[in-house]
């Protein structure tokens, strides 16, 4: 049985088309990303996978059951984080976990939800309308923990959350993978969906570009990666031998190292340290998702000069620490 | 075990309770009563008077008091969660959109149940050593057809808040609907009978022009109030559009059964209030619940 399996499900609004016949299978127990900027239509298929809006045309399957008449059989055996949620300002972040778990059948001790979801007992015992944007969110994710589902859909889950919250919501998603949940995880961080994901789906415009393994984006994506670092002399350390590493320039105290394989970068400023070479900076080309889209459409990736920082770009920072 | 409209009610009413708003109203609503007690008490009007007639004069505050606090507490109940977001919590449990309208009504009728009980046991509590009369038929009387009044309109607030898509448009119902009941309806009704008949209504009337008077619950209710204290509730507002002399006219005589010719119908007896209150239940909620049930929840 798939956890997911759309078939030419359409959303149009008026002449717009949403979610334009998107066919979209999700296998049980996979993690599986749902890649695209805003306004692709992310949130569109997620709302029609949970009933909350009607599709135009074509039909959704969750869990085996029909989306539309058997939504409410689907929803106690799912845990949702919706997109643009919010909650109960004037009950207690407790109250809300005792509700959840109510609801969803859970018997688990409302305590052992705060803590995989890093809140503490005393935030739990006060009323959610003075919560911050990511204790929110934290406390919407243990909510969609409850009652151990067979499938968890998270829409945009990273919104509001701290980097802290951000790798918090990384390894629950991997647990859940691991318990035999399947994930459907939605995003337009690359980043994000690179680092937790079995399979990503690319959307964009309402239209499915691409269907992936993480392995083949990074391949895709990865093409043409480029390394700066801030040296004060050029270095006299070939780079070029390095596996994956396919050029390597220095001008006015920058170098840049092109790669094939966005794993050589870490390989390059491996080697610049072995020979004892100061490296004062370190920047990489991102990938944005039009290069990505570029990259399934085109075969060409393009790309963009930005600032590397550790936490945000996903490759280099599991590197650096 | 599934989940059930009664796990929305309960939450619905562990919410709405913590309302400061709710709770303004209400105690704005029961300080004005004690004011109105105490001052009658002090300036002697109610030295010779009874529970009865208390009771009756109440009503007057009564009828623009309850439908204002049910509406409060009614309007923004789902319309208030679809548009901040919480119901896509709600409704990713197993939860049914019946679950949520019914829940919702249910859940909010027992708060403004719970306000009107609390504000009748303070008339009780003053009122009784005030008049030396404890009334209590009548008060239990007078009490459950106010809760009822409360009801309906809390069921017409969520029948307006489940059908809308905006908090704009639910509350532009909600004022709309009780500016026309509280205000306009005097103005309606005479209007109608003055373009069937070609005059205004008289001290005698048709008696169709009662019944689409009463077809307002803020009336029924007054008549049913009037019928229990046996006395003419004076209404919230009078625009004195109807062809006759107020002041020349006693208030045995304004009564409905006085004002009919002939046998009093049955659907002008006061216990057909109840069929009044009960129509402004079912519908509300019906027409609500069928476009909640087929609205896209963005």
């Amino acid at each position: 049985m798939t956890a997911i399996e759309t078939q030419s499900l359409t959303k149009r609004y008026g002449e717009a088309a949403a979610v334009d016949g998107l066919d979209l299978v999700v296998e049980e127990g996979e993690v599986f990303g749902f890649l695209g900027p805003n306004g692709a239509g992310k949130s569109t298929t997620i709302n029609m996978l949970l009933d909350f809006i009607r599709p135009t045309s074509g039909s959704a399957v969750v869990l085996g059951m029909d989306a539309r008449a058997e939504s409410q059989a689907i929803r106690e055996r799912i845990g949702v984080l919706a997109e643009g949620l919010d909650l109960y300002g004037r009950l207690t972040g407790r109250r809300h976990l005792e509700l959840a778990l109510e609801w969803a059948d859970g018997t688990e001790p409302p305590t052992s939800l705060l803590e995989r979801v890093g809140l503490s007992t005393d935030a739990a015992e006060r009323t959610v309308g003075g919560y911050s944007k990511g204790m929110k969110q934290r406390l919407a994710l243990a909510m969609a923990l409850a009652g151990d589902p067979d499938l968890l859909i998270l829409d945009e889950p990273s919104t509001g959350l701290d980097p802290n919250g951000i790798r918090t919501m990384r390894e629950l998603v991997r647990d859940a993978a691991d318990d035999g949940a399947a994930v459907f995880f939605s995003s337009h961080d690359l980043g994000q969906v690179e680092s937790v994901c079995d399979r990503v789906g690319i959307l964009n415009d309402g239209q499915l570009v691409a269907v992936d393994t993480v392995d083949g984006l990074r391949e895709a994506v990865g093409a043409h990666a480029e390394l700066y670092l801030r040296i004060a002399d050029e270095p006299d350390v070939d780079l070029q031998w390095i596996d994956g590493v396919t050029e390597a320039t220095y001008q006015d105290g920058r170098l840049t190292v092109t790669c094939d394989d966005p794993r050589a970068k870490a390989r390059a400023i491996g080697a610049l340290r072995d020979a004892g070479i100061e490296v004062l900076d370190v920047d990489a080309s991102s990938v944005s998702l039009e290069d990505v889209f570029a990259a399934y459409t085109n075969g060409d990736v393009d790309l963009v000069e930005e600032s590397g920082d550790a936490e945000e770009s996903g490759r280099l920072a599991g590197v650096l620490q | 075990m599934s989940v059930t409209w009664r796990d929305v009610a309960r939450k619905d009413f562990e919410d709405v309770v913590r309302s400061k708003l709710l709770w303004g109203i209400t105690i704005g609503f029961v300080g004005l009563l004690t004011l109105f007690l105490v001052v009658g008490w002090v300036s002697g009007g109610t030295n010779d008077s009874t529970m009865t007639d208390l009771l009756s004069g109440m009503a007057q505050f009564v009828v623009f008091f309850v439908p204002l606090i049910a509406l409060v507490a009614g309007y923004m109940a789902i319309v208030g969660e679809r548009r901040s977001g919480s119901l896509r919590v709600l409704l990713s449990y197993p939860f049914s959109r019946s679950d949520v309208v019914f829940g919702k009504a249910i859940g909010r009728s027992v708060v403004v149940a719970a306000a009107i009980c609390f504000g009748f046991l303070v008339v009780t509590l003053l009122g009784v050593p005030m008049t030396g009369d404890l009334a209590i038929v009548d008060l239990v009387l007078v009490a459950g057809f106010t809760v009822m009044l409360g009801v309906t309109f809390t069921a017409l607030a969520v029948g307006i808040s489940a059908a809308t898509s905006s908090r704009g448009i639910a509350l532009a119902w909600a004022v709309g609907l009780f500016f026309l009941m509280l205000v306009l309806w005097e103005a309606l009704a005479v209007g109608i009978y003055y373009l069937i008949e070609g005059t205004r209504p008289g001290l005698e009337a048709e008696a169709w022009y009662f019944a689409l008077y009463q077809a307002n619950p803020l009336e029924s209710y007054r008549i049913a109030i009037g019928a229990v204290t046996d006395s003419f509730v004076w209404p919230f507002v009078q625009l004195g559009l109807e062809d006759l002399s107020y002041a020349e006219t006693g208030p045995g005589d304004l009564q409905t059964s006085a004002r009919v010719e002939g046998e009093v119908p049955f659907y002008l007896r006061p216990w057909f209030s109840a069929v009044t209150f009960l129509a402004w239940t079912v519908i509300p909620l019906a027409i609500g619940y069928r476009r909640f049930e087929n609205a896209d929840l963005e």
